[in-house]
């Protein structure tokens, strides 16, 4: 259970750090259009396509780390009134509605992706991107994340410690 | 009457989901699910592609981008020393205001919002910098964060702004003078904030710690060194914008470079720091992010629902007067904004409610900057508040007191809304004069 | 009774607006109000042209309105309307989608969806701070462009073409970042263009189609009177959105001088030859992409001799 929990927070760092590639990349690719525009009168032709995809994938790459971390918010106002089993039986409930949908998305996902990889669709800029690199990513991220909200479910059930501290309630 | 089923239908299930506690974003997607199927009755094939291609195309979009990237700068400027430097300096300058460092909010929030077309990133990158340092200091937490979630949606007012470019681009009017239009209806609201705190803290000394120190001759002149990097990076920010070297959406990226750069030549970047900063802002951006994403697909299926073209066509039926029909319509932008994300209000609303407007004699840059100020009033109410969601996920405190901190800022804007509807050359004075 | 949704990208008052809107009142008196549709102009419902492909072959939304041009990544075919000086006049436009509609036909039903018509999208002309009617004149000016024809058409006949989003050309506009922009008349003038730009070049760059489009299981659950209901529609929307061009261009050109606009019509031929000489990569990349791009071309070629 422990080694399960620890594995699966290595996935979500791992999927992170992509994610945080992904923000790197997109500033740096921004600069370079503004440099090429002013100085060259040229550009990348294809930045608003490129820092889009780097958006999505900085995104949802990174829901499971957040999740995690304590990041992805919630309204507490039936939460901060329980605790003990009551408590872990919403959580889980919470849990198991988050499992359901994610998986919702993934299935749909993947069908996107199939169909982009089985049509060959790309782009339609000059770079013609094969359309299932980005959606891929999307759907990557959603899998990390289900992995990651079903770790938090079986913490629920099992009533064991989570790997991280949330640290949120730590900032004001 | 029977366009409120629906919104009825909405509304319990957004208390439901949300009530239980759900992630927010996993419960507005739920909402817009089970809306979808309760009320249309559509399957699930059709509802999951509906979500998925939705989902797609926004977190795709390139003005999604400057959020993560402003985040990035906030988290940059709050890990190192000019946060603190930036406090230091201002001390003194604010020292004689009632209120003080609690103005702080709403002066970086309204030069930040010249620098960003977005309220979520303001708020994020302001909130970022301020909320700790206030808290620590002793200020009074319901004014520090109600005017921090007011001010952040100054973001769409004050030129560039998102909200006003699609609009500016689905009305037809000029996107220029739109812009010039919102600056000084932002400023009078930045006023209007500013004004609210002194009178709080006048009538309250409490709001504020006792001020303690004595600021020396010596210290006035630091106050420029002090405030130095801050000045800096916005000057440079402003520069790129207005110079045309970079766009907009651009700038963001020019703030991280900038802010980067600064620090490194402050002595202050490690490699270390550098992560935390950059891994600060992956989760935190995550965050808003994906909130705004499953915004956008409860948009669409409201969209579906034909809830927002509904009740619009039904408050044109009522024939009002220009004032009543104002009214009216403020009344609708204001429920509107509980439940939807600021791009999406315009976007389904616009085709009824500008002709409305026109042909009531109100001028479509005027109505533009009205409008905008209505979104900035959804920003701060519950359940579905951007400006809430990021300070809930910056601080911790839940939405429900955020949005009560906010409550006196949300009638400011309103009564800021009257001052401009009264005299609507505050809003077209500035445009005339650049423009002709 | 039939209660359908139509997605549409584009602002309400947009040319194809207006064909949309004239389609669904047709649709509603040809039906006897069995079939009502409602439009969502702007992308009110979320969809972009490039989502609604599949928006439409899925069943997510029963008609759409959308630009061909954000299709090329799907199919060849879509690219062919864009395609830089291939069709300059409205009667070469038309002529080019009488030959291309079997293909876009074939496509579409191939995902799905039923080709109910295509209305052409203003000339694309070149906007700009002064004539821009002479390889001279263009040689380095940054000028935006909007899909990726326009890139390489322009960057070989020695301008600096620029991709910016259309929400980031204004403000590029104002602050000097960009010195013209490659749009319709039509284009620039809703977003008020001439407040930055002083001359409009009419170089009839292209007239890239707009395409309505219906899924195909909705299509074949109608009776057959609702289905000719629809051919009806779809006919008179198609002569609607055709009859606009010319007068749209008039009123946009009256409009424009009256903003202090001033409108270049008549470049010389050498000056079209060398523009159509740099595109002629873009259609060579079509070529290279679309098996029957010559059959459909020869094709083109006749029905425009007639
Ligand atoms: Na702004
Ligand atoms: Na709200």
């Amino acid at each position: 259970m422990r080694r399960f929990q620890t594995i699966v927070f290595a996935i979500s760092r791992l999927a992170a750090a992509i994610s945080a590639l992904a923000l790197v990349l997109m500033v740096g690719h921004i600069l370079y259009e503004i440099i090429l525009r002013y100085f060259f009168a040229t550009s990348t032709f294809v930045l608003d396509e490129f820092v889009g995809y780097g958006v999505a994938a900085c995104t949802f790459m990174a829901l499971g780390y957040s999740l995690e971390h304590g990041n992805l918010i919630r309204v507490n106002l039936l939460l901060a009134r329980l605790d003990g089993v009551g408590r872990r039986v919403v959580e889980a409930g919470c849990a198991a509605l988050t499992l359901g949908l994610t998986s919702i998305f993934i299935w749909f996902f993947w069908i996107r992706v199939a169909r982009n990889v089985a049509r060959g669709t790309t782009s339609s800029s000059i770079a013609a991107v094969p359309m299932w690199i980005p959606e891929g990513f999307v759907l990557l991220g959603l899998c990390v994340f289900w992995l990651q909200v079903f770790a938090y479910f079986l913490r629920q059930v099992f009533d064991t410690p989570p790997p991280v501290e949330a640290e949120t309630a730590n900032e004001i | 009457m029977e366009a409120l089923y629906p919104a009825g239908i909405v509304g319990i299930l957004i208390f439901i989901y949300l009530g239980l506690g759900i992630w927010v974003f996993a419960g507005l997607l739920l909402v817009a699910i089970s809306s979808l199927m309760l009320v249309l009755g559509m399957n699930i094939d059709r509802i999951g592609t509906i979500a998925a291609n939705i989902a797609y195309r926004y977190a795709s979009t390139w003005e999604l981008a400057a959020i993560p990237m402003f985040i990035w700068m906030g988290e940059i400027i709050f890990r190192t020393d000019i946060s603190n430097r930036l406090f230091r300096g201002l001390a003194p300058v604010v020292e004689h205001l009632p209120g003080r460092l609690l103005h702080t909010n709403v002066l970086g929030c309204t030069l930040f919002a010249a620098v960003s077309g977005s309220s979520a990133a303001t708020a994020a990158t302001v909130g970022k910098i301020t909320t700790t340092e206030l808290e620590q200091r002793g200020y009074d937490r319901s004014l520090a964060l109600g005017s921090l979630a007011g001010a952040g949606s100054l973001g769409l007012l004050i030129p560039p702004s998102i909200v006003m470019i699609v609009y500016g681009i689905l009305a037809e009017v000029s996107i220029s003078r739109l812009f010039a239009a919102g600056i000084l209806p932002g400023l009078l609201i930045a006023f209007l904030y500013s004004g609210y705190i002194m009178i709080r803290c006048l009538a309250n000394p409490g709001f504020a710690p006792p001020s303690g120190v004595r600021t020396t001759l010596r210290g006035y002149l630091h106050i420029g060194l002090d405030l130095a990097p801050i000045l800096i990076l916005m000057a440079i920010v402003l520069g790129a914008i207005y110079s045309g070297i970079a766009t907009p959406s651009e700038a963001a990226a020019v703030g991280v470079a900038t802010a980067l750069v600064l620090t490194i030549l402050m002595r202050q970047l490690s490699f270390g720091l550098f992560l935390e900063t950059l891994m600060g802002a992956v989760r935190t951006s995550c965050m808003v992010s994906i909130i705004l994403i499953a915004a956008a697909v409860l948009s669409t299926a409201m969209g579906y629902l034909h809830l927002p073209s509904n009740v619009a066509e039904a408050i044109a039926a009522l024939n009002l007067s220009p004032f009543a029909l104002l009214f009216v319509l403020s009344i609708f932008y204001i429920v509107l904004g509980l439940f939807l994300d600021g791009v999406s209000i315009v976007v389904m609303s616009l085709p009824i409610t500008l002709p409305l407007a026109v042909q009531a004699g109100f001028d479509p840059i005027w109505f533009g900057v009205y409008l905008v100020i209505m979104v900035e009033m959804g920003q701060i109410t519950p359940p579905v508040g951007f400006n809430l969601f990021v300070l809930q996920g910056m601080t911790g405190v839940p939405i429900g007191k955020i949005a009560w901190y906010s409550l006196p800022f949300f009638f400011l804007m309103a009564l800021g809304t009257a001052i401009l509807a009264v005299f609507p050359e505050i809003a077209l004075w500035l445009p005339r004069i650049l423009y002709g | 009774q039939e209660r359908w949704d139509l997605a549409n990208e584009y602002p309400p008052n947009s040319v194809h607006a207006q064909s949309a809107d004239t389609f669904i009142k047709a649709l509603d008196e040809a039906s006897n109000g069995e079939i009502v549709v409602t439009a969502h102009h702007g992308a009110a419902l979320g969809y972009k042209s490039v989502d609604q492909f599949d928006a439409v072959g899925d069943g997510a939304v029963q008609v759409a309105s959308s630009f061909v041009g954000a299709w090329a990544g799907i199919d060849p075919i879509f690219l062919v309307s864009s395609l830089p000086f291939l069709a300059p006049t409205v009667k070469d436009t038309r002529a080019l989608y009488e030959a291309s509609k079997p293909y876009y036909e074939k496509v579409l039903a191939d995902s799905n969806q039923v080709f109910l018509f295509a209305t052409p999208w203003p000339p694309s002309g070149l906007w700009g701070n002064k004539p821009l009617d002479s390889m001279d004149a263009i040689k380095n000016v940054r000028i935006r462009t909007y899909d990726a024809n326009g890139t390489i058409t322009l960057r070989n006949a020695g301008a600096a073409p620029i991709q910016l989003s259309w929400a980031d050309t204004v403000p590029q506009l104002t602050t000097g970042g960009i010195d013209g922009v490659l749009t319709s008349a039509d284009g620039g003038a809703a977003a008020q263009l001439w407040e930055h730009q002083s001359h409009f070049t009419e170089v009839n760059y292209a007239s890239p189609l707009q395409i309505v489009h219906m899924n195909k299981d909705v299509y074949d659950g109608l009776t057959d009177e609702q289905k000719e209901a629809v051919t009806k529609a779809a006919k008179e929307a198609e002569d609607f959105g055709w009859g606009l061009l010319e007068n749209r261009v008039k009123e946009n050109y009256a409009q424009m001088k009256e903003n202090g606009m001033t409108i270049v019509t008549d470049v010389s031929s050498d000056y079209l030859a060398a523009l159509g000489k740099a595109a002629e990569e873009s259609i060579a990349d079509w070529k290279a992409k679309f098996p029957d791009a010559d059959a459909l071309l020869s094709d083109y070629e006749s029905r425009r001799k007639q």
